[in-house]
């Protein structure tokens, strides 16, 4: 088996590790950026870009350009998350057959499963560049409150990619694993994940490698963006007071002050102050404005206090739903960029009355964590044993609408168990097995996994039939689920593919879609290749053409410049077979000049020894 | 440490910009400390264009992601939808890698092209 990459799929950014060497290192993409931006762009020259470059031009494209998607990954289109992201994205968010979440874009319609899919292709052909050889299978994490659909659907996005998608984790389980826990004794786990839009708060227990999630907790609209936004509103307020000029209307100006909040709030990390300097940034009728102001740690604090308080609240309920105090976590892990800012550490400390492990760089450590996992299903990695949990409890609506648990959550998986139901009425001759997922006593309250009926009940009193219901969960958390009726044998059984998600057909499908696309983004990323290389090699060709053109036979000369004229119209057309000749043309044009210059030289220096 | 250098870059080249803009009705000492800066923006863009530093051809171009930033969309009569209308902070290669993305105004597209 290949290297199997780690993916911290984010909602903002994502990142990818691998085992490579004996240590996790950390996947660049094709720009150099160790963490990419999960936003795709469709642009009308039908390319789809990704990362930073889809950042770039989503101010022009804002209805073509999708970011977030993380929000609608296996969810409805009525869900509250749906109907929030309907209220504030650019894009469109459509609902389909099966009530899923979908997005349209340039008049077409994508599920989430194949946007994600589309930023994993690309992190997985960054992969593939780094390690010089194919990738094809990879851990993927989730949030640990996913529920199977969500994990499901971030399978699909998987497999759409090409990829076998071993296992799905949870994050905070991965950045447990990145600290080096799971070697040892019962530990309980406090993960605080301060990301650019979301917050999350896991407690986990860890006992001899098995990581089970106790509690989740979080606000998923707090991050550091809107950290970032105080700063900025602060100097825009400082500016008015000053100018009487409001940066705010001014796009260039918000721009700019956009960018020295983010940076100013880095450096007061390690700072205690610093300034931001902004010549020129407006101007009115007494001539250019600049802004000059100092920020001190302590007024940066002061902006983002209730910020940083929103996040106890969260930690506490975690604690209390799992039924522990604060003095009973052994190890706090800070996860999320926005965690390196003082007053997140020493919150986080107040919380949980120690210090938080924070040497591994958060923004990496969930990535690094998934590789780790990937390791040691390859047996790179040999002194842990990890054992996979079932998030949440799998059961049955019994009569009443009530739920009744055949599998506790938290149980290690892969796993099995039975329980035996009967009828309700005399002469029932038909079961319905409705299979839920939750924790909640009554069905409606659970999220219902499917349906099926087991029928040809012999008529009998109720009370006397005998219905084995045997739930079985394999080591990717798949559920399947049969019936039978043990007086005639008679069985019924599903593979739960939820009432949500893709049906195998339509993945094939967007799999076979997604490979021509490849293909296409292949053959557009050699076209841009080319235009950069014969763009160079005009310009410089020109460049040598004036200095030593001279030195060509007048009839070379002319050739020479109809050559060029070809290379500068190819670019013009962008035409690849015109590239293509246009590149063999000019090349021939400065190997001419090359020679005609080294005999030139050669000859001067004959005669000079002469 | 290029990258870094490129904002002092924008700062200098905007004061010039600010002030060539100014009536020439200032006094010939003025003018002269204009043309004296001007020299050494001069001189800091030779310095950058030894190490191989291009600025990236920006208003005129047609938008491209790879090379520009779009901050803003500005709709305009004399220019085709997706052209660069304005450059806000100038891009810069290094040799082959973008350094920097230039920062521009893109006109927008027409309404009925969405």
């Amino acid at each position: 088996m290949g290297k199997i990459i780690g993916i911290d799929l984010g909602t903002t950014n994502c990142c990818v590790a691998v085992l490579e060497g004996g240590t996790v290192q950390i996947v660049p993409n094709k720009e150099g950026g160790r963490t990419t931006p999960s936003v795709v762009g469709f642009t009308d020259k039908g390319e789809r870009l990704v990362g930073q470059i889809a950042k770039r031009q989503a101010v022009t494209n804002a209805s073509n350009t999708v970011y977030a998607v993380k929000r609608l990954i296996g969810r409805k289109f009525d869900s509250a998350e749906g109907q929030r992201m309907r209220e504030t994205a650019p894009f469109e968010i459509v609902d389909s057959q099966n009530g899923d979440a979908r997005v349209r874009v340039q008049g077409r319609v994508y599920s989430p499963p194949e946007l994600s899919g589309i930023v994993l292709q690309r992190l997985k052909a960054a992969a593939e560049d780094f390690l010089g050889e194919a990738v094809a299978d990879a851990i993927i994490t989730v949030p640990a409150y996913f529920d199977d659909t969500q994990r499901q659907a971030t399978k699909d996005a998987g497999k759409i990619a090409g990829l076998n998608v071993e296992r799905i984790i949870n994050e905070p389980t991965a950045a447990a694993l990145a600290y080096g826990l799971g070697k040892s004794e019962a530990e309980k786990i406090a993960v605080y994940d301060l990301g650019g839009g979301t917050f999350d708060i896991s407690i986990l227990e860890m006992n001899d490698g098995v990581f089970e999630v106790l509690s989740t907790s979080g606000n998923t609209y707090l991050g550091g963006e809107d950290f970032d936004e105080r700063i900025m509103n602060w100097m825009a307020d400082q500016f008015l007071a000053d100018s009487g000029i409001d940066l705010r209307r001014d796009r260039l100006a918000l721009q700019r002050l956009k960018e020295a909040a983010e940076r100013a709030k880095c450096e007061l990390s390690s700072a205690s102050e610093t300034s931001f300097n902004l010549p020129f940034i407006a101007a009115d009728a007494s001539g250019p404005k600049h802004l000059n102001k100092t920020l001190t740690r302590e007024k940066f604090e002061e902006l983002v206090r209730d910020l940083v308080q929103q996040t106890v609240e969260p930690c506490e309920r975690a604690l209390a739903d799992a039924k522990l105090q604060a003095s009973d976590i052994d190890k706090v892990i800070l996860v999320g960029g926005q965690t390196r800012s003082p007053i997140v550490e020493r919150t986080v400390a107040d919380i949980f009355g120690k210090k938080a492990s924070a040497e591994i760089n958060p923004d990496e450590v969930v990535a690094m964590g998934a590789a780790i996992q990937g390791g040691v299903l390859t047996g790179d990695v040999k002194d842990i044993v990890l054992l996979d949990v079932l998030p949440l409890s799998l059961g049955l609506e019994t009569r009443g609408g009530l739920f009744t648990k055949i599998i506790e959550r938290n149980s290690t998986i892969p796993l099995r168990n039975s329980l035996t139901f009967t009828t309700v009425v005399d002469n029932q001759s038909s079961v319905e097995i409705h299979v839920l997922q939750g924790e909640r006593e009554v069905s409606t309250g659970n999220r219902s996994l499917g349906k099926f009926e087991l029928v040809g009940i012999p008529p009998a009193p109720r009370g006397i039939p005998q219905v084995e219901v045997t739930f079985e969960v394999d080591a990717n958390g798949i559920v399947s689920v049969s019936a039978t009726d043990k007086a005639t044998g008679r069985e019924q059984q599903m593979r739960i593919t939820p009432s949500s998600g893709l049906a195998q057909d339509e993945i094939d499908r967007i799999i076979r879609e997604a490979e021509t696309s490849a293909e296409s983004d292949r053959s557009q990323r050699d076209k841009i290749d080319l235009v950069n290389r014969l763009s160079s090699l005009v310009k410089n060709t020109q460049r040598s053409f004036l200095e030593f053109g001279g030195l060509l036979s007048k009839e070379s000369q002319e050739n020479a410049q109809r050559l060029l004229g070809e290379g500068e119209a190819a670019l013009k057309s962008d035409e690849l077979g015109e590239l293509r000749m246009a590149l063999d043309a000019v090349d021939r044009v400065a190997r001419q000049l090359t020679n005609a210059m080294m005999k030139e030289s050669a000859e001067s220096e004959a005669t000079k020894e002469s | 440490m290029t990258r870094k250098l490129l904002p002092v870059v924008d700062n200098l080249n905007r004061a010039l910009d600010a002030e060539r803009s100014v009536e020439t009705s200032e006094s010939p000492e003025f003018r002269h400390f204009l043309h004296g800066v001007e020299l050494i923006g001069k001189q800091l863009n030779e310095v950058l264009e030894s190490f191989g530093v291009q600025p990236i051809p920006a208003v005129g171009e047609r938008f491209d992601p790879h090379i520009h930033e779009a901050v803003v969309t500005e709709p305009s009569d004399e220019h085709e939808p997706d052209t660069v209308i304005a450059e806000l902070a100038r891009g810069y290669r290094i040799g082959d890698r973008l350094l920097r993305p230039a920062m521009v105004k893109v006109s927008a597209r027409r309404a009925d092209d969405d």
